[in-house]
């Protein structure tokens, strides 16, 4: 710093009381003439030095195009062209950031180049200004004045400055211009490929919304894509660069936190709370982001930081899967490559970024695009490439065994659907003294109620109801093995405790996963019933709970004894049996529906019965007998 | 959401001075539960003739986990030696637990304080 200070100084006393000396172009008069070097300039701004009579020999000398990085202030450069009387028509090329100088040619303003805050500075910009005058002298003054974005990130405020005729000009124009698009190419190619990956992904989580991994990978392509697009755009002038500072650069915080998600969410894990803290602290680097941008925190500071806050994802995420991979996780190692890839290439690329920035010259590297023929590769974009690539094999695989279990699962639905409509009586029988009504509510998921109405051969008639436990095809398995043994054993004409004990016999040495819940009632048309209950619902009469035992569901010890209760009914009485979906149907905020309120209702019709509490919050299947004694053949005294 | 089941276990005395072990449950208690659950009660010190369980901390229990339950008490009364005590339930779960019989296999109690002086 020292030396080159040092130097600075010899320059400027070299200069001093120095005329600058003037470009002598007399004898151009075709092509065009590169007008980079002899420029004098100065730091401050004053209106009076666009004049072409100002003394500008105490300016120091610059090469235009090798001022280095832009510093913040207005700035002054000065040139003077002597030209040949005949000169022909007269165009300049000025290549440099747009919005961060002004052109006076001959102490009048040109039209074109204006200054402008960041929002809409963009850099590499070609400007083609025609010199209006046939005058054989000019003096061309450019008044500048970068905005903090554009200091911050150490772009130089000029590339390339050109005199030359109309043709030439436009085609060094075109010429550069087709190198800064050419160099775009690459970039757009991929970032609009992770773009149209990320819809594809997200129509993936349409067909298995219950797969959130979908979700998370499509934002996290969609972001990686955007931030990639808004950065790269930037840097070719295609954007303001305010597009990166303020769009692109923080989406890497948040396309990081998708990563996280989709990462812990593809290998079936909970994200823990040191992950949750992390994720927060990505979020936080918004602020550190505005603090950059608003000049508080300097962008070489800036750009360390948000190296050092990427790192944990790029290094450890790749270690957790491994971790998963040897715990027996065997997807989890399909995504070790590609998740090293996208930020690792992040960290590179700014570790590249921190090393120009700070002058340490043998890691500039890291930040430059790697030359593939005429085409320049930026590390992130090959990385992006290859992650796209590798994440699409994975995604593949993993649809593909999701498909192929989402087929076998509604196979099974439709088995267990099927066999749970012989679960119940497709028609109530007519049972000789009583009105019978029935409601039953399958749930969504299809589990495991089921009722049976048997005419037994001494006239009375057996009420069966249960409930599996459990869900889906299993749940209906073990519901028709039930069913077929209670079929069997109502033809032996069994009083309830017996054929329940029977029942629970047959279960349990049927080996069988699960229990049932299991009320028996037999009833007489005379009014006369008998009751036992294997951990099922008690039954309601007229409204109170009838007073009897219960003990163990069925299935889960092998000697259970079932106490029976013998019930007096009068006629219009009505006795309610009800599966557990109503009690334990359940509201939005968890709130049980319960005994209390099913007592309250037990009095009204099975439909309604089932209805209040489907209107609750139905969480089970919901089954609900009515039995109501009319009256003939009734107990009386 | 479905919240795991904690199992802590501490010791107390009967109004007697028996030693008493008490499992207390926190969360939801269902199939997810069963390790938790019966490795605790498989933990116990064999020597452990009484011992409490203690719902206060569970919010919610489905069938399976009322399954789980029995399973640890068939299991309790098959040592010959063990007896359970239960406390701390809902007074809807109580009632649960009385319609499938766990009441024939454990004193259900309304709190600590009724179950240790039992």
């Amino acid at each position: 710093m020292l030396k080159r200070a040092g130097l600075l100084v010899l320059l400027v006393f070299a200069a001093g009381g120095l005329r600058a000396q003037s470009v002598d172009a007399t004898s151009w008069h075709t092509g065009a003439l590169e007008l980079t070097s002899d420029w004098v300039t100065n730091s401050g701004d004053n209106p009076a030095w666009a004049s072409p009579t100002f003394d500008d020999s105490s300016w120091h000398s610059v090469e235009i195009d090798d001022i280095g990085a832009a510093q913040p202030g207005y700035r002054w450069f000065r040139l003077r062209v002597q030209l040949s009387q005949n000169h022909p028509h007269i165009h300049l090329l000025i290549v440099g950031g747009d919005g961060v100088y002004e052109l006076y040619i001959n102490g009048q303003k040109a039209e074109g180049p204006e200054l402008r805050s960041q929002f809409g500075t963009r850099r590499p910009v070609e400007w083609v200004i025609p010199v209006m005058t046939d005058a054989n002298s000019l003096t061309l003054a450019l008044r500048t004045h970068a905005p903090l974005s554009y200091t911050g990130w150490h772009d130089p405020l000029f590339l390339d400055f050109k005199l030359g005729t109309p043709d030439s000009i436009e085609t060094a124009r075109e010429a550069a211009e087709s190198q800064r698009l050419y160099a775009e190419l690459p970039s757009l190619f991929i970032n609009l490929l992770l773009i149209l990956a990320a819809f594809g992904v997200l129509a993936l989580f349409r067909s298995q919304s219950t797969h959130r991994e979908y979700l998370w990978l499509g934002l996290y392509l969609l972001l990686l894509g955007l931030s990639n697009l808004a950065l790269f755009s930037a840097a070719e002038g295609l954007v303001a660069l305010a597009a990166n500072n303020f769009f692109g650069d923080p989406l890497i915080y948040f396309f990081t936190i998708m990563q996280i998600e989709f990462t812990f969410s593809f290998a079936g894990q909970r994200v823990g709370r040191v992950w949750r803290a992390y994720e927060g602290l990505l979020a936080a680097m918004l602020m550190i982001n505005w603090l950059a941008d608003s000049g508080v925190l300097a962008i070489t500071r800036y750009v360390v930081i948000e190296a050092i806050v990427i790192l944990p994802a790029a290094l450890l995420l790749p270690i957790l899967l491994l971790v998963w991979y040897r715990r027996g996780n065997r997807e989890a190692g399909w995504l070790i490559l590609p998740s090293l890839l996208p930020a690792a290439a992040a960290s590179i690329y700014d570790i590249g970024s921190g090393s120009i920035f700070a002058d340490w010259g043998k890691l500039d590297f890291l930040a430059s695009p790697i030359p593939l023929g005429p085409i320049p590769l930026q590390i992130s974009d090959l990385s992006d490439f290859l992650f796209l690539l590798a994440i699409a094999v994975v995604i593949f695989f993993r649809f593909t065994r999701v498909s192929r279990e989402q087929a076998r699962s509604a196979a099974e639905l439709d088995a267990a659907r099927e066999m749970q409509r012989h679960m119940v009586p497709a028609s109530l029988p007519q049972v000789p003294g009583y009105a019978i009504e029935a409601a039953y509510l399958p749930a969504a998921e299809v589990g495991g109620d089921f009722y049976q109405i048997l005419g037994q051969r001494d006239g009375s008639t057996l009420i069966v109801v249960g409930d599996v436990s459990g869900k889906g095809l299993k749940a209906a398995m073990t519901g028709t093995l039930a069913l077929g043994a209670l079929r069997t054993l109502a033809a032996e004409g069994l009083a309830p405790a017996a054929l329940l004990v029977r029942l629970n016999e047959q279960i349990v040495s049927a080996q069988e996963d699960g229990f049932i819940t299991c009320l028996c009632v037999q009833i007489c048309p005379d009014g006369r019933a008998r009751a036992a209950n294997a951990g099922h619902l008690i039954p309601y009469r007229n409204g109170e709970e009838v007073a009897m035992d219960s003990a163990l569901p069925l299935g889960l010890a092998d000697k259970v004894d079932y106490a029976e209760a013998s019930i007096a009914l009068e006629p219009g009485d009505i006795l309610t049996l009800l599966s557990d979906g109503v009690v334990e149907a359940m509201s939005a905020s968890g709130e049980l529906f319960g005994f209390e309120r099913t007592r309250a209702i037990s009095m009204q019709s099975a439909a309604q019965i089932a209805a209040a509490g489907q209107a609750f919050g139905q969480k089970d299947d919901i089954t609900v007998l009515t039995l109501t004694l009319t009256g003939a053949g009734a107990v009386h005294g | 959401m479905q919240v795991t089941t904690k199992v802590s276990e501490r010791k107390a005395s009967t109004a007697s001075g028996s030693p008493v072990t008490i499992l207390s449950f926190a969360g939801d208690i269902s199939s997810a539960s069963k390790d938790a659950i019966l490795n605790a009660y498989h933990g116990l010190n064999g020597s452990t003739s009484k011992i409490l369980l203690d719902f206060t901390g569970v919010d919610y229990i489905n069938s399976s986990g009322i399954a789980i339950i029995i399973q640890m008490l068939l299991e309790a009364q098959k040592t010959g030696s063990q007896s359970v005590g239960i406390f701390g339930l809902s007074a809807h779960f109580q009632k649960v637990f009385t319609m499938v019989g766990i009441n024939k296999y454990a004193a259900l109690h309304k709190d600590e304080a009724s179950a240790l002086a039992a």
